[in-house]
């Protein structure tokens, strides 16, 4: 198992849309901090002073998670990470050399989760660097160590349970096209949906709380309600178990071309 | 240990058609087992189940005599269908991949293999600019990583130009030779296959119609005298008695005689003088091509 994770973390460290991933994660925190500063300063004196006494690199933290932009960004990254030994036909190699299929599944998670972590890292280093840069790291105290780690690692857990499910759909379908569609729809379109459904199921049960987005945003905060944060842990870790017990049983039996 | 490969009624089905249909196969230690059959015969998908890349509907699989597939896999090289290489590395590093997943610590073999297969000037070219004759002795190399004794080539001279197939052909004798290697190898291109394979099994539509040997195609393709008689048994027993000849008798009732070859005329004339109907005296000579040509069409 340790062979292939180091053969995976290997294609990893070569792979070209990896560094643009991350260097999109870097760029969108350092976009998204200069237009939030941009448009304080185009309201004028007067108003500056009462948003500049809200704004700090943490508020910038809350606004960049609660943003859908990271996890389609990783749906992409992982259908061509993926898929792409499919389309590649170099699964074939792997399946032919003896590899058993399970551990070759939990490699792809492994790296995957890992590589998924490092861009929402990058992504978090460069909002903390620019929105301290700009308006200082939490200058009203707003931020409290448990409560910022609650945050980081509840949305961490929360981004790796996304990428179980995009190893799964990149795995199923096998087709790099096909499985960014999928994974977009996943990330955007899945949620949408769901408020849909619960249009005309009516409010007695609250699907969004039982999908990845729904926690996603309401764990984007410093001050989450009550019991969000418990909710987007058991939800976090049924995705991330979920999808790596039943994609790696469905990989096992599945004929590779 | 003899035997690498043993099948016995292996079998797959898609879609309610037998695509490989109860296939029993035995490659011995050594062989280079070129195996034909038309497209859609059932070659890929066969190789594919000794790969381990579809599972059989039935049937069983032996590697190395040992029925744990997997880790008999780790000795198992293979090249399906078109080169599976990552287009955005260069050829060390495809190759590097694999010496990291086999666990081989030693990372000379990766310059080591380069050379083999002639890559070792490939320097920083991706293989996405390879040629198809570099990314098939790329995939050669691949299929080479780690304890390898049996190689699995799917067409490999697909898409190759002749000097590339000469390269092919030329390093695929040199691993049998010198690394004892055992291969089996599909090819369109009979005449090159004939010219490798020490084996041949023909596969028509998904059943194991022919198994030989290269001497017995040599024997089967040899120039010969095809003829044709209303009474096989007294023919038969008259070339044995009378001229002590060297011949087959094929299933349709044809006498296939390998000598006397110049005495047609005699041999002839000797059996109608004994009162035997000759309808047909056609000397002939195959290569592999024409002998594949006629299995397909029945006559053999």
């Amino acid at each position: 198992m340790t062979n292939i994770i180091r053969s995976e973390l290997y294609k990893l460290k070569n792979s070209k849309p990896f560094y643009i991933c991350l260097f999109v994660c870097a760029a969108i925190a350092v976009f998204l901090a200069l237009a939030i500063q941009m448009g304080v300063v185009a309201r004028g004196t007067e108003d500056v002073a009462a948003i500049a006494d809200s704004i700090s690199a943490v508020s910038l933290l809350e606004q960049t998670l609660g943003l859908t932009f990271l996890p389609t960004l990783f749906g992409v990254f992982v259908s061509l990470f993926v898929s792409g030994e499919f389309y590649n036909g170099t699964m074939k190699n792997y399946v032919s050399k003896g590899v058993n299929r399970v551990q070759i599944y939990l490699s792809k998670i492994v790296v995957c989760g890992m590589a998924v972590l490092t861009m929402y890292v990058v992504n978090f280093a460069f909002s903390c660097i620019t929105g301290t840069i700009l308006w200082g790291f939490d200058p009203y105290g707003v931020a409290t160590f448990s409560n910022l780690a609650a945050m980081l690692l509840g949305e961490g857990l929360l981004l790796l349970a996304y990428s179980s499910i995009f190893v799964f759909v990149s795995m199923w379908l096998r087709s790099i096209v096909a499985s960014i569609a999928v994974n977009i729809c996943a990330v955007s379109l899945f949620p949408t949906l769901l408020m849909a459904v619960n249009y005309v199921i009516g409010d007695n049960v609250t699907l969004s709380n039982y999908w990845i987005s729904g926690n996603i945003t309401a764990l984007a905060s410093l001050a989450p309600e009550s019991g969000a944060v418990l909710q987007g842990i058991i939800v976090g870790l049924c995705y991330l178990l979920g999808g790596t017990i039943i994609g790696s049983i469905l990989f096992k039996k599945q004929d590779i071309k | 240990m003899d035997f690498v490969v043993q099948t016995k009624d292996l079998c797959k089905v898609f879609s309610g058609k037998n695509v490989v249909n109860r296939v029993n196969i035995n490659i011995r230690r050594g062989d280079i087992y070129g195996f034909i059959g038309e497209n859609g015969a059932g070659k890929t998908t066969f190789m594919r189940m000794l790969s381990g890349l579809a599972e059989p509907t039935g049937g069983t699989i032996r590697l190395f005599e040992s029925d744990d597939l997997e880790e008999q896999r780790k000795r198992i090289g293979c090249t399906i269908e078109n080169p599976a290489i990552y287009p955005a590395m260069t050829a060390r590093q495809n190759l590097e991949v694999y010496r990291i997943l086999m666990g081989i610590s030693d990372k000379g073999i990766v310059p080591e293999l380069l050379d083999l297969v002639g890559l070792g000037n490939a320097g920083k070219k991706k293989t996405k600019d390879f040629s198809l004759g570099m990314k098939q002795r790329l995939m050669i190399a691949v299929a080479m990583i780690g304890n390898l004794d049996f190689l699995i080539l799917d067409e490999p001279m697909n898409g190759l130009d002749p000097m590339g197939i000469k390269e092919v052909r030329d390093l695929l004798l040199k691993l049998n030779k010198e690394k004892k290697l055992t291969i089996i190898i599909s090819s369109h291109i009979l005449d090159e296959l004939s010219r490798m394979a020490t084996c041949y099994g023909v596969i028509h539509k998904g059943n194991l119609i022919d198994e030989f040997s290269s001497k017995e195609l040599e024997r089967r393709c040899h120039r010969n005298l095809k003829i044709v008689v209303d009474d096989v048994y007294k023919a038969e027993h008259l070339l044995t008695t009378t001229v002590s000849a060297n011949f087959d008798v094929t299933a349709d009732g044809a006498i296939v005689l390998y000598d006397h070859l110049d005495e047609a005329a005699n041999i002839g004339k000797m059996l109608v003088s004994n009162g035997l109907a000759v309808s047909a005296l056609v000397p002939g000579e195959q290569d592999l091509e024409g002998y594949f040509m006629d299995l397909m069409r029945g006559k053999k």
